[in-house]
């Protein structure tokens, strides 16, 4: 029998919450793979200045890159501890992962206005139109991920989920999937340039 | 059988399992951030196998696709692989294999593009002032192959490549060189003659070479208030248009576009030789009040 053994019965044999999240995910494929290949379609096509290596900063990449892998630990270990029941550790697992969330949009709010400041608009050239959609709907990801989870933290503690394991389970798969999108986004539009 | 699986899972302590796969996520994402403080060079399809092994960690892992139900297994990874399978077609049609970024850069003058472009926008204002379109537009549209010298060297995104090529600060005058220490006789000369030039190339088609406008279409520049005003007011209508205005009790039909691609040394220099020609009384504009109006 599967790991997903926990659900109330259903007609698929599987939860339907979770189905529903992981179909979404792949959806958000189709979304993030359309940003992508729009992205590196028109990578190195820009005329005018500010170009990639202009303005891109090694280090705050590199630290919001090690924070959000942080926080998919921390998600993981809060979906653990809802599994087992204790309430409490998962929560605070929770609040760290949220923290994680919080710090990665702080140094997106940094980056973004360090690039404006350097000249970078959606409108000034191809990489920045690219960049700024792209990386900005990550962003945006994260922020529903962050409403999301501290919508979680509260209904687990009220105790108002059937089953708490699970609704942490479903959030923790959005969770994590936004931090694929971030290995990806990361390796392609920051790493290559510095190839 | 839920009883025993979950049995299995107080056996099977996971902890230690995610801490390992994060050690390992970590000890990646630190290689990767090797090259970008220039601290060792990585070749490109390494950077993207690597990319690719943390994906499938963390999917397997920590979203425990390791031993989960297949079901989503499958609407997980058909939507992904056709994702990817289209990132790599746009990338074929439209973009390059190249990975390099030194080298994608490298593969087109695109100085010579841009020159390109900005000569076409320089160029043909009174074919536009009649046209129906707003200048961009205009400026930007393909043509057909014999009559724009840009076409050969672009068949995809001609658009855009135009729209960034306006975008682009023209090269300096060198006729405004030291122009701030030289004396009023001196700056007026410049300007004068610059903004002959500029006001043939730009403003001839519809207010007239003497100024006169066109009757119930353009206004005349001659007597006109803002030229014997304020510069800040003639400075704003040059950069940013004019639609609507009643002009010495007259309305006129057609709008002044804005001239945001000029450059703040022909802003001045077009100012000023409105302002002082055809007998209007109106002061020099220097470039620093453009560029300050900017």
């Amino acid at each position: 029998m599967s790991a997903a053994a926990h659900h109330a019965p259903t007609s698929l044999g599987v939860s339907h919450y979770k189905l529903a999240m992981w179909t979404f995910l792949g959806s958000e494929c189709f979304f993030f793979g359309s940003l992508i290949g729009t992205y590196m379609s028109y990578r190195g096509k820009s005329i005018n200045g500010p170009y990639p290596l202009d303005v891109f900063s090694a280090e705050v990449t590199s630290i919001s890159t090690f924070d959000l892998l942080l926080s998919s630990l921390f998600m993981a270990l809060a979906v653990h501890y809802a599994k087992l029941g204790e309430i409490n550790k998962a929560i605070a697992w929770i609040g760290a992962t949220i923290v994680g969330g919080l710090i990665f949009l702080g140094f997106q709010v940094y980056e973004f206005s360090h690039f404006y400041h350097e000249g970078l608009t959606p409108r000034v050239n191809l990489f920045g139109a690219t960049f700024f959609t792209l990386t900005g709907f990550h962003g945006a990801h994260v922020t529903v991920g962050v409403l999301l989870l501290a919508s979680l933290a509260y209904y687990v503690k009220a105790g108002k989920l059937n089953d708490p394991g699970e609704s942490t389970e479903i959030i923790g798969l959005y969770w994590h999937f936004v931090d694929i999108v971030w290995i990806a986004i990361f390796t392609l539009v920051y790493l290559l340039e510095y190839t | 059988m839920s009883a025993a699986h979950e049995k299995h899972e107080e056996h099977g302590n996971p902890i230690p399992k995610y801490l390992l796969t994060f050690g390992f996520l970590l000890a990646a994402t630190l290689v990767e951030a090797l090259p970008l403080f220039g601290l060792v060079n990585i070749p490109a399809p390494f950077l993207l196998g690597l990319s690719l092994v943390k994906f499938a960690v963390v999917v397997l892992i920590f979203m425990h696709m390791l031993g989960d139900h297949l079901m989503f297994w499958r609407v997980f990874w058909i939507p992904l692989v056709m994702a990817s399978v289209t990132v790599c077609v746009l990338i074929s049609l439209f973009g390059s294999w190249t990975l390099s970024y030194q080298e994608v850069r490298g593969k087109r003058d695109l100085d010579e593009v841009a020159a390109c472009y900005r000569a076409r926008y320089d160029g043909d204002c009174a074919a536009w002032a009649r046209s129906p379109f707003t200048h961009n537009e205009y400026c930007a549209a393909p043509r057909s192959q014999a009559d724009d010298p840009c076409q050969p060297l672009n068949t995809t995104m001609t658009t855009t490549l135009a729209y960034e090529a306006l975008q682009k600060p023209k090269d300096a005058d060198p006729r405004f060189e030291g122009f701030d220490t030289k004396t009023p006789e001196e700056k007026k000369a410049i300007l004068m003659t610059v903004g002959a030039e500029v006001y043939t190339t730009n403003c001839v088609a519809c207010h007239g070479a003497e100024g006169k406008g066109v009757p119930g279409a353009f206004p005349p520049l001659e007597a006109d208030p803002v030229a014997n005003g304020p510069a800040a007011d003639h400075i704003s209508i040059i950069l940013k248009g004019l639609n609507g205005k009643v002009i010495n009790g007259v309305s006129y039909g057609a709008a002044m576009p804005a001239w945001p691609q000029l450059s703040n040394d022909q802003i001045a220099a077009v100012s000023t030789y409105e302002r002082m020609s055809w007998g209007n009384k109106g002061d020099m504009v220097e470039p620093a009040a453009v560029a300050a109006a900017r």
